[in-house]
């Protein structure tokens, strides 16, 4: 899958210390956290941070979880004002990279929560690799967090 | 597939229009001077049924969003930011400001959908549909575009659209266009320069 390098760091370096990496070690996920969105929604969205310490890329090839109907991995894009989704069925994350779900960029989309997600509730995510690992998070059901500092 | 709905080149120039108000004065980005946009008449529905044309622009200062409520990543996170903006606005006197959301997605989105959707931000928001052809009058003036893309297996489709945010006058006429990401505070300091800019010029 092409990997859209902008939303990557490739750098290591300067990563801010995580304290809720629920990860094994050489991959953590981590600020997992769920748009509450209004209740009558179909679809929220989910964001996270994915980093990769190991020596070699990864490749992300399906987040589950018991709570929605189905999951997908999604890219906002904006092309000359409009603002685009594209599905992605894989992501790269390099050899010491991160890759960070937000708010106009990579997120999840996650289909028909039944039943209706509870403002603070914490979602477990599962986060399936090509190489057959796979990784949960903790992800708070939450309001984003003060958009008027959002860039 | 479906029908592409584009509305483009209405004549409000490039969504980076910038206006010089002196040469030594720092432009005001986005705003759409000497020459304002008037709307001209058009008619939707608003969340609670009511008709809302251009006589409820006029009187006002609205910020216009075009989404729909299937939107899960651009569309609440524009309406947190329009939702923060409104909130540290409301201590600040002038004309009444009024944040509407337009649905470009009138197959999904029934009143009562859209009702739920702007009451989830706030209470004080309007949320407005129509049919394809009430929202193309209205999104048409504003040089927005959408397009639904084609459904998945499950009947699943999303809209792309225009991430911008319009601004519309007292008078009904479109003044200023904030181009995305948005930004609370940069939108509350940009509005106050374009209010006090346009009470000069328009004095």
């Amino acid at each position: 899958m092409k990997l859209k390098s902008a939303a990557v760091a490739l750098a290591v370096a300067g990563l801010c210390g995580s304290t809720d990496a629920p990860g094994t070690g050489e991959i953590t996920v981590a600020e997992a956290w769920i748009n509450a969105g209004p209740p009558t929604v179909a679809v929220n969205a989910g964001y996270f941070e994915i980093r990769n310490y190991s020596g070699h890329d990864v490749k992300i090839t399906r987040v589950t979880s018991l709570r929605f109907e189905r999951i997908e991995m999604h890219l906002s894009e904006m092309r000359d004002g409009m603002a685009t989704m594209q599905r992605q069925d894989s992501l790269v994350i390099p050899a010491g990279g991160v890759l960070r779900f937000a708010p106009g960029g990579y997120h999840l989309m996650l289909f028909k929560p039944v039943p209706p997600l509870r403002l603070g509730e914490i979602v477990t995510l599962s986060v399936e690799f090509a190489d057959g690992t796979e990784l949960t998070a903790a992800a708070t059901v939450r309001a984003p967090r003060d958009p008027a500092h959002r860039p | 597939m479906i029908a592409a709905l584009v509305a483009l080149g209405t004549g409000i120039g490039a969504y980076s229009a910038r206006y010089y108000g002196s040469p030594a004065q720092e432009p005001i980005e986005g705003l759409l001077w000497p020459d304002p946009k008037p709307i001209q008449p058009f008619l939707m529905a608003d969340q609670d049924g009511r008709e809302f044309g251009l006589e409820r622009l006029r009187g006002k200062w609205s910020f216009l969003f075009f989404g729909y409520t299937h939107c899960p990543d651009v569309c609440p996170i524009t309406l947190s930011v329009l939702k923060q903006f409104e909130r540290d606005l409301k201590s600040e006197a002038g004309a009444p400001v009024q944040v509407v959301f337009v649905s470009v997605d009138p197959e999904r989105d029934t009143p009562r959908q859209v009702a739920e959707y702007v009451r989830y931000f706030s209470s004080d928001f309007i949320g407005l549909g129509g049919t394809i052809g009430q929202i193309q009058t209205l999104s048409s003036q504003f040089g927005v575009a959408f397009y639904q893309g084609e459904r998945t297996a499950t009947g699943d489709y999303t809209v792309d659209h225009s991430a911008a945010v319009f601004l519309t006058d007292v008078k009904g006429r479109l003044v200023a266009i904030f181009s995305a990401p948005h930004n609370a505070t940069a939108m509350l300091l940009r509005f106050r320069q374009i209010r006090d800019f346009l009470r000069r010029a328009d004095a």
